[in-house]
């Protein structure tokens, strides 16, 4: 069988997405061992559009110090986000004794997602809250399966 | 004018008294074996009453002091008589030390009755083995675990509400609450979509104002609730740690409760276990098996922490019926007073109170401690622990470099233990003179004294005793049975060894010294009894092997290297006699000794003080010698003689007043002109009315000068002459009684001047008569002569130099 023969499996996850739930979820789509999975990380540039308010502030976790939410800081934090996922992702396949391509599809490049959810797909793994966010138009407009995952609110300091 | 053989007879010495054997009337026996009655402490009666009044008075210092030179038994007096003492007693307390909780650094002490300490530590043992499963059961029991997260669960709900409540208020106001890695930015939000500043400028004036103060007002309500997390994490600590109290103290309860009714008669030891259980309560934490920590050497695991509740029993008399009687032979600091030693974990030495050990002071208390006071003050610190322990009554463990100050860590301060102890100290005399002179605090400390005699009076029921006494010995000793002869023989060895025919030594190492070897000689015979040839062969082959001096001297003597004449006669030359000690071998040999004289102006030269080798007795004898030399001539005129005396081919010091005799009869031989017979040695010490005293070392001088007259071959001229008050003190080896009994040498014993020198010149010294003037020819008359002729010619020759200075 060759790469292009082989099927696939889509973990579509966000920032806030539960990527151990989801991972569960996709295992279960794992019947062959050949079975691609790619885990495409759906940036959101909401962290560029609060930085770009020259009122916003951050509130530290610990003490409750305030700070101003810079651009410098909201590229930090949205780098770190796709590689706290991507760290996470790896690890849970490396269990599985899987790998994973990791792509990032960025909120400007939307419609390129048909090029990775192509005919091979047999499910995109999503979690619920995909359904608000722009990228789930393109997704709807594909032919593949969506297989949504309950994501729990915003968790507690 | 020559003395008579008969009046030389006079004064020779009879065979009898040269050695006076004595048979034990009192025991009839074949062989020692044969005596079993004990012998007891013979000749020790005074040393025996003090040692028991010691022991038995009670009073502040009664301490003693059992004084005797090594080998006098002396260690096992003191340990039978307080052995015997401590029999009567009961058995003392145990000491064990615990935790102090509060202050870990001054571990408590509990005290307990004999063996109950043991029991204590033991029952201590297995409430922490019952709690090592019983804790760790406890929270693994279901009923914790739906207790604890519950209250997990109610502050997760208490925490969650708190964000709910904020998250919806935000929602409602259009603002979204977005989480980064450290913190929360707070953002308006249109259609699900956070706004960036282009948008939001597309809002009106008043809806962007409205935006920017909720989100500053949220802003503050967030703040306040992260301020909360902190309070409410320690709400849930609090609620988690009295739970696991709770189920600790459940668990802890029961088998404290059970220790405390079975000690309630220690007050001490219920207050402990009291702070064990609340300490359990307080640490229950600890007590919880918990995932591995990633670095396990540094984590204080459960049998670490269980440990701190272990007793540390220092003392155990478990068992015990009587009081103690420790004798410490190596009393450094530590072993008498205990210490605190350390572990080393990570590279530090760490300590606590299980590693506090017990001294012998603490090991004794309750009963005696005997130490060898020589040992005691050769090692550092011990004396003045000692000497503190008893002051104050109580044993401190500290380390000597904490007690000087010398060392600044932390150690432990364990609590004092009380301490009622006699101590028994056993020592020279020369030591106890001197503490008690220099140490203030010894008199205080020490207020018995135990001297043991040396020796005893040689009579019929004291020999019989010490026969016993001998008998014993051998049995102690396993050794081959005496006869009665060999016992007899050596008892007569014990006279010799006390120097005196009419004492017996009590010096027991000698005695069992003479016994191990005369039954090695036997076994060697393969003899079934040990005979008086044995005894005789062991006290041959002890002097063979330490008589290597005594030889050399001996051959020097025989090939004129030492100058000793044993023949002849000489003017102003006489044989004196000394004794050398090496070691525990004494051994006697001649020394020639000459005095020079002339006119002068009274003065006697003693040249061994003159170059500082004569001690002060020798010079003090030169001194009363001198006088007795101007007491008994010519005391009418001015002693106008100057005499000089020395002992020939001396190097080394001159100690003592045996040779004044001889010093005397030299110089008197000197001015009279008289020759001395070399055929004699003399000893003897003098007064200034010329009566010749006792000196000591009589055997062994006497045995001295035969040993040279033997070598040169016995011409049955040869003898000593002694004082007549060391008769008594005779013992003479076989060898000489023999060669006297055939006349081949001669013993003869003087009370004066007069005597000695009659004997020794052959001439008459010579008697004043009425009208005070000395028989012709005798040497007095010559010796007085002499001096008023130097006193004659002193005085012309004063008189020819008075003329010639008138005339000048």
């Amino acid at each position: 069988m060759s790469n292009d023969d082989r099927s696939r499996v889509v973990l579509a996850i966000t920032e806030t997405a539960p990527i151990d739930t989801l991972w569960r979820v996709l295992s279960q789509w794992l019947s062959s061992p050949a079975t691609e999975i790619v885990a495409l990380f759906v940036a959101d540039d909401r962290w560029y559009r609060a930085a770009s308010l020259p009122f916003t502030q951050e509130i530290a976790r610990v003490g409750g110090t305030v700070t101003v939410f810079t651009a410098q800081r909201a590229e930090h934090v949205h780098r770190t986000a796709i590689a706290r996922a991507r760290a996470l992702v790896e690890q849970l396949a490396s269990g599985s004794n899987r790998t994973v391509d990791f792509r990032v599809l960025a909120e400007s490049e939307l419609h390129s997602v048909c090029d990775i959810i192509d005919e091979r797909t047999e499910v995109v793994i999503a979690p619920s809250l995909i359904t608000r966010q722009p990228v789930y138009a393109q997704l709807s407009q594909l032919k593949c399966r969506i297989e949504l995952v309950e994501e729990s609110p915003v968790s507690a300091p | 004018m020559t003395a008579s053989h008969t009046a030389i007879h006079e004064y020779e010495v009879s065979l009898p008294k040269l050695f006076r054997s004595r048979d034990i009337e009192g025991l009839q026996f074949e062989s020692s074996d044969e005596l079993l009655e004990t012998a007891g402490h013979i000749g020790q009666e005074r040393a025996i009453d003090a040692l028991r009044f010691g022991i038995q008075v009670d009073g502040e210092g009664y301490n003693l002091f059992v004084m005797g030179p090594a080998g006098s038994h002396r260690h096992g007096l003191a340990q039978e008589l307080t052995a015997e003492q401590a029999c009567k007693q009961g058995g003392p307390d145990d000491w064990c030390f615990v935790n102090n909780f509060a202050e870990p650094e001054r571990p408590h002490v509990l005290r307990f009755r004999a063996g109950q300490g043991s029991e204590f530590r033991s029952d201590m043992r297995t409430v922490i083995d019952e709690l090592r499963l019983a804790l760790p059961a406890a929270f693994e029991d279901e009923d914790y675990r739906n207790q604890l997260e519950a209250i997990e669960q109610e502050t997760e709900k208490d925490v969650k509400e708190l964000w709910r409540r904020l998250e919806e208020r935000a929602a409602e106001q259009g603002i979204a609450v977005l989480p980064t890695p450290t913190g929360y930015v707070l953002a308006p939000v249109r259609d699900d979509k956070v706004m960036g500043d282009k948008d939001f400028e597309k809002l009106p004036e008043s809806e962007r104002e409205q935006v920017k103060s909720a989100i500053a007002a949220l802003s503050e309500e967030l703040q306040k609730s992260i301020e909360q997390m902190p309070q409410l994490r320690k709400t849930l600590r609090e609620r988690i740690k009295a739970l696991n109290e709770e189920v600790t103290a459940n668990a802890v309860g029961a088998l404290i409760a059970e220790l405390k009714a079975k000690y309630k008669g220690f007050p001490q030891a219920t207050q402990y276990l009291d702070e064990v259980q609340q300490n359990i309560t307080e640490n229950a934490d600890k007590f919880r098996e918990t995932e591995p920590s990633p670095m396990p050497f540094l984590v204080r695991d459960a049998t670490q922490i269980f440990g701190l509740y272990e007793v540390n029993l220092v003392v155990n008399n478990a068992g015990s019926e009587a009081a103690p009687v420790i004798y410490e032979s190596n009393p450094t600091y530590r072993n008498i007073v205990g210490n605190v030693e350390h572990r080393a974990e990570m590279g530090a030495l760490v300590t606590d109170f299980r590693l506090i050990r017990s001294g012998a002071l603490l090991r004794a208390n309750g009963g005696y401690l005997i130490l060898d006071i020589e040992r005691v003050l050769r090692r550092p610190f011990v004396w003045e622990a000692l000497k503190q322990a008893l002051l104050e009554k109580q044993v401190r463990i500290e380390s000597p470099g904490e007690l000087y100050g010398l060392v600044s860590t932390t150690s432990l301060k364990p609590q004092a233990i009380p301490l009622d102890v006699k101590i028994v100290l056993v020592g020279p005399r020369w030591l106890y003179y001197l503490l008690c002179m220099y140490d203030s605090e010894f008199n205080e400390l020490f207020k018995v004294a135990a001297d043991l005699d040396d020796e005893l009076p040689r009579s019929d029921e004291n020999a019989s005793r010490y026969a016993l006494l001998v008998a014993d010995r051998i049995r102690e000793l396993r050794l081959v049975p005496f006869s009665r002869r060999a016992v007899v023989r050596v008892i007569d060895e014990s006279a010799r060894i006390a120097g005196d025919s009419e004492r017996l030594s009590m010096h027991m190492r000698s005695l069992d010294d003479l016994l191990i070897q005369a039954s090695h000689w036997g076994r060697q015979d393969k003899a079934l009894l040990i005979e008086p040839e044995h005894v005789e062969k062991a006290l041959r082959q002890r002097v063979n092997r330490l008589n290597r001096v005594q030889s050399n001297i001996v051959d020097a003597i025989r090939r004129n290297t030492l100058l000793i004449d044993t023949a002849g006669e000489q003017i102003g030359q006489v044989n004196g006699l000394a004794v050398s000690a090496l070691g525990e071998f004494h051994f006697g040999h001649p020394v020639r000794i000459t005095a020079t004289t002339r006119i002068g102006t009274g003065n006697v030269v003693d040249i061994e003080r003159e170059v500082e080798l004569g001690g002060a007795i020798h010079s003090k004898a030169m001194m009363i010698l001198s006088a007795a030399l101007m007491a008994r001539y010519a005391p009418d005129v001015p002693l106008s003689m100057h005499g000089s005396v020395v002992f020939e081919q001396s190097y080394s010091g001159v100690e003592g007043d045996s040779a004044s005799v001889a010093e005397l009869s030299a110089l008197i031989s000197s001015l009279s002109r008289v020759p001395i017979r070399q055929n004699l040695a003399v000893t003897g010490s003098i007064n200034q009315l010329g009566r010749v005293q006792a000196v000591g070392g009589v055997n062994e001088k006497i045995e001295g000068f035969f040993e040279v007259c033997r070598i040169r071959e016995l011409d049955g001229m040869q003898g000593v002459i002694i004082p007549r008050d060391n008769v008594k003190h005779l013992m003479l080896r076989k060898e000489v009684v023999e060669a006297v009994d055939n006349g081949k040498f001669h013993i003869y014993a003087v009370g004066h001047i007069d005597e000695a020198i009659t004997l020794l010149t052959g001439t008459d010294a010579g008697q004043r008569d009425d009208s005070g003037r000395f028989p012709d020819g005798s040497v007095n008359a010559r010796v007085e002569q002499q001096l008023l002729d130097y006193a004659l010619k002193r005085r012309r020759f004063g008189a020819a130099k008075e003329g010639d200075n008138v005339e000048r």
